[in-house]
């Protein structure tokens, strides 16, 4: 992160007084963190007992087991979206109404509804239409359902972002409409969106979370097994919080990297948010 | 549709919880965002891990931890208070992270040009760079305030009775799943489309051209 030109270019003073002040704030926060620790731990929330299930072989076979499926989860899910997402972005950038108008349709709706209730409506609604969908499938087909749509305006806006002379150009040298989105925009518009997409995909990956609704024993429902049975569920959240954040971290330095190897390589800065 | 007074009761509470959530989202994330500018290094870090560490985090994991995790240490709040400071915290680090980008987006000769006629860090930071990136933020600001609103159905697991819990109540109550869903949606799309629309058209009317 480069700094802002807020944070650079100061005089000796506001140097000197910047310093003073991150020691004391340095201090305030330490002393904060200190007294939450100290509550904590008042509370007993450090006591051994509930901390020694995380020292069991165990429990992390058990977690570690959860952690495939939030993983099988994410990755199918991520393919799904990222296909359906290009697919929902073609059409909505056609010229042919009857291809644009779903696409926007598909998009603007799905991207206004909570994830949590297209994998319940997945779950609960689709065995009325006889059809039963496992919870798994359930969770995939949702969460891909939301994903897709925010993908596909990202692809949309990649495409949008192009130089309209290159459609031209590849028009004038004789390529049909097709030949010009494949070979010419999409892998462009690709290349420039990438960081968002990867960005996305740590929405998509804490979505994997939402199979604690409706049963599916990813990481965070068998967290909470963990904790229910120990008796040390704020101590199970925490490790959970942290695997989390491990991971999505992860994730978001890997679309920070794109964006800087995309800019460096001479294209647009595009918000990875 | 014998039960829309429930879905409207549902999306009463939608509503509720995310205004106060937007509220304190808004208010912090201001507070962390100015951190994350800040000159003081110290302050600095703390912004990022707090951004860092809340948007890497599913909204599911804070809100049970505030819900069944704090009464192990003898801490327990009311469904509804969990619901609007986890939506409220991790609202606020996308705030805060809209604010950085908003005001990152301010050409940096503005700020040196403040410097130059004297003008302190509260100062430029107040008359110069907070008024042109509160009209940036506009668009960001309207994408985490939907996001809210969708993000409020997960307070269904801590069992505040917004959309998605009366929806289910009613699913296990009279067994209509595809009715009862389609209208719990219909009652997301109702808000989250018109919000959509007027904050682009804020957007449209507020943001600098550059």
């Amino acid at each position: 992160m480069t700094p802002s030109a807020l944070e650079r270019d100061y005089g000796p003073r506001a140097r000197r007084n910047a310093r003073i002040a991150s020691l004391v704030a340095s201090a305030v926060i330490a002393a904060v963190l200190a007294y939450a620790a100290y509550l904590f731990s008042q509370a007993g929330g450090f006591a051994a007992n509930k901390w020694s299930p995380f020292l069991s072989l165990n429990v992390w076979q058990f977690l570690g087991a959860g952690l495939v499926e939030t993983f099988r989860i994410a990755i199918v899910d991520a393919v799904l979206s990222v296909v359906v997402g290009a697919i929902v972005a073609l059409g909505q950038v056609s010229k042919r109404r009857f291809l644009r108008w779903p696409a926007i349709v598909y998009s603007e709706c799905l991207r206004g509804l909570p994830t949590l209730l297209l994998i319940l409506f997945m779950y609960f609604a689709f065995p009325a239409f006889g059809i039963n969908v496992s919870a798994y499938w359930a969770v995939v087909i949702g969460s891909a359902a939301y994903n897709s749509a925010v993908l596909s305006n990202v692809f949309k806006a990649g495409i949008l972002s192009l130089d309209r002379g290159q459609v031209e150009a590849s028009y004038s040298i004789g390529l049909t409409e097709w030949e010009t989105m494949r070979l010419i925009i999409a892998p462009q518009a690709f290349q420039r969106m990438l960081p968002s997409v990867v960005a996305q995909m740590v929405v998509l990956f804490k979505d994997s979370s939402l199979g604690f609704f409706i049963g599916y024993e990813e990481l965070l429902r068998r967290t909470q097994v963990v904790g229910a049975f120990s008796e040390n569920l704020i101590q199970s959240y925490m490790v959970a919080g942290m695997l989390y954040f491990v991971l999505c971290y992860a994730i978001s330095r890997l679309a920070r990297m794109l964006e800087r190897s995309n800019i460096s390589k001479g294209g647009t800065a595009t918000a990875a948010a | 549709m014998d039960h829309l007074d429930a879905i409207i009761a549902g999306t009463w509470v939608t509503i509720q919880l995310a205004i106060f959530s937007f509220i304190g989202a808004a208010a912090f994330g201001l507070l962390v965002g100015v951190c994350r500018i800040s000159p003081v290094p110290s302050l600095r870090i703390a912004g990022t891990v707090y951004v860092e560490g809340l948007r890497s985090m599913p909204i599911t994991v804070l809100m049970v931890f505030f819900y069944f995790g704090l009464p192990d240490v003898k801490v327990s709040l009311s469904a509804f208070a969990c619901a609007v400071l986890g939506l409220g915290l991790y609202g606020g680090a996308y705030v805060a992270e809209a604010i950085r980008s908003g005001v990152n987006a301010i050409p940096a000769g503005q700020i040196e040009a403040g410097r130059a006629i004297g003008l302190t860090q509260g100062q430029l930071l107040r008359d110069i760079v907070l008024p042109q990136a509160a009209r940036t933020v506009v668009a960001p600001m309207g994408n985490v305030f939907v996001d809210l609103v969708k993000n409020t159905s997960i307070a269904y697991t801590i069992s505040v009775v917004e959309i998605t819990g009366t929806a289910t109540n009613l699913v296990s109550r009279y067994a209509k799943p595809v009715e009862t869903f389609v209208a719990a949606g219909l009652a997301y799309l109702i808000l989250t489309i018109p919000l959509g629309i007027y904050f682009r058209n804020l957007e449209s009317r507020k943001a600098i051209k550059r």
